[in-house]
């Protein structure tokens, strides 16, 4: 397409807008805000699963071992449990270490142990999963499946509420989704709706230009570039209002979350062109339906 | 140039705005298509620039079959004829330029030549000092050569009247009549409908068509068409 072309659509696009600059700053809104919402929603969600991946490395279960065990029973122990595929590491806590331990983190309860004749504290196991099998029903299994290993006394995993969050993240998924969804379309819908009223607005001056010669596309092609141009500063507003809502969360808010800090490590050139395509994406659909509609013969 | 070959037009009900019409206009013609109010001369014109399609028939322009021709061939048939509609179909609130400017624009030309062509054709319409004039503002006659000038902005090979002098007084109609003739000096076919025979006699070797509920009921020279009519008229008048 020749430039001067381009220019001219793109001049008969602002044409458009500045004839209804409120309707546009009504639509530029809408789209932002839509965006907004959505691009928090993916935030959240790609923050919270992020730092679940991140902490799936430091899922732990505890078996304790039963007192009469030796160590040597217990390295046997150790090198079978190692082979679970499940396992990413393990350890063996002998009671000397284990006590050493304690009194190292708990330097003002040690006294409590100062008076007993020997060793409370057990032997014990500690395995470290692979991420993949961060899943509850992965860690409810392995742990019955070590509890009734011989020699095994109980088992602990401290991390319950690991798979309650994850639960939460798919749930937030699925609700973020359909929001989402429901939200680009209703954007589409918007979008639509303007340039089906600039275009009413200017139907005559239309009408006469196909009476006179000029083909769908060159009708069509200020009503797209309009609907892009629309979908381009709604992204923008959205990335610039995101961008904002950040540095104000980092700078007024104390989270103890990692949220706060991963949103700082997001890429956010990414997050502004995921952005910008969107919002181009749905400037072009959102005019595409309406034109579909009145260019019908 | 133009050509129909038995072409019927009806719009749904049983009668025919157009019944068996049969007509050519050659390369250079001025042709005038007449008839009273509601004889089909409107829709004989809709149909030459694909407004609407006959129902029967075949209709050549330019050697296009239009009734063969596609929805997206449509736009390039309409940028070789020029029409003047009865309404004018004017943009009111903008200028004289921009009005006349529309018919390049959208053929993509680039603006230094749309500039160029349409100061030239407004010269040719006597309106070079108002350009700059909205529409709206001007008077009936004024409006019209607008009209023309639109239509002949993109060098047609046809251009199309309807009722183009329909709401003027006698100076102005002779005027655009004269418009009409150089368009047609420069080589350009003229179809223009009117119920207006003054108008008819006014250009020598015209042909002419005549339109009766829908039904061709004569054609030919202009001048020989005229005085048949007029004798059949005058010897029914005697009859009675």
């Amino acid at each position: 397409m020749r430039i001067g072309l381009l220019v001219y659509f793109l001049r008969k696009a602002l044409e458009n807008i500045w004839t209804n600059p409120f309707l546009s700053l009504v639509t530029l809104s809408t789209i932002a805000i839509s965006m907004l919402i959505l691009g928090l929603f993916s935030l959240i969600y790609l923050n919270v699963q992020q730092s679940l991946h991140q902490m799936g490395g430091e899922l732990q279960i505890t078996a304790y071992l039963q007192e009469t065990i030796s160590s040597e029973q217990a390295e046997v122990l150790r090198s079978k449990v190692a082979d679970w595929p499940e396992v990413e590491g393990i350890t063996y806590i002998s009671k000397e270490q284990a006590l050493a331990r304690f009194r190292s983190q708990l330097r003002e309860y040690a006294g409590i142990l100062e008076g007993l004749k020997e060793n409370p504290l057990p032997a014990s196991l500690e395995l470290t999963l692979m991420p993949q099998y961060g899943r509850s029903g992965n860690i409810k299994e392995l742990s019955t499946r070590l509890g009734r290993l011989s020699g095994v006394a109980e088992v602990q995993y401290g991390r319950k509420w690991m798979a309650k969050l994850r639960v939460f993240v798919e749930v937030m998924k699925l609700v973020g989704i359909t929001v989402g969804g429901l939200l680009l379309i209703a954007t589409i819908f918007v979008i639509s709706n303007t340039i089906k009223l600039t275009f009413y607005s200017r139907r005559e001056e239309l009408e006469i230009m196909r009476l006179v010669g000029a083909t769908d596309f060159f009708i069509k092609a200020p009503f797209l570039i309009e609907g892009l141009l629309h979908g381009l500063g709604g992204a923008l507003l959205a990335a610039g209002g995101l961008s904002l809502l950040i540095l104000f969360l980092f700078s007024h808010l104390d989270l103890p979350l990692r949220l706060a800090v991963m949103a700082g490590s997001l890429p956010t050139g990414q997050l502004v062109a995921g952005f910008l395509g969107l919002g181009l994406l749905l400037g072009v659909l959102g005019s595409m339906v309406s034109l579909r509609r009145f260019l019908r013969p | 140039m133009i050509q129909l070959y038995h072409v019927y037009k009806a719009y749904g009900g049983e009668q025919h705005a157009l019944h068996d019409v049969t007509l050519t206009a050659d390369k250079g013609d001025f042709l005038f298509i007449t008839g009273p109010s509601g004889a089909g001369k409107t829709t004989l014109l809709k149909l030459i620039f694909c407004a609407e399609q006959a129902t029967r028939g075949q209709l050549l322009v330019d050697g296009i079959n239009l009734q063969r021709l596609k929805r997206s061939g449509v736009p390039y048939l309409r940028r070789k004829i020029g029409v003047v509609f009865q309404d004018f179909k004017l943009l009111g609130e903008r200028t004289v330029f921009a009005n006349v400017g529309l018919t390049l624009e959208v053929t993509g030309r680039p603006r230094a030549y749309i500039e160029k062509k349409v100061r030239q054709i407004l010269r040719l319409v006597g309106l070079d000092a108002k350009e700059n004039h909205l529409c709206c503002r001007l008077s009936g006659g004024e409006q019209q050569r607008v009209a023309i000038a639109r239509a002949v902005a993109a060098n047609p090979i046809i251009v199309l009247a309807d009722e183009p002098t329909g709401n003027l007084d006698d100076e102005i109609t002779l005027e655009i009549l004269e418009l009409f003739r150089e368009i047609n000096r420069r080589g350009t076919t003229v179809v223009l409908a009117t119920h207006n025979r003054e108008l008819i006699e006014k250009v020598p070797g015209a042909k002419v068509g005549i339109l009766r509920q829908g039904r061709l009921v004569a054609a030919g020279v202009a001048r020989q068409v005229m005085a048949q009519r007029s004798a059949l008229e005058i010897s029914s008048q005697g009859v009675l």
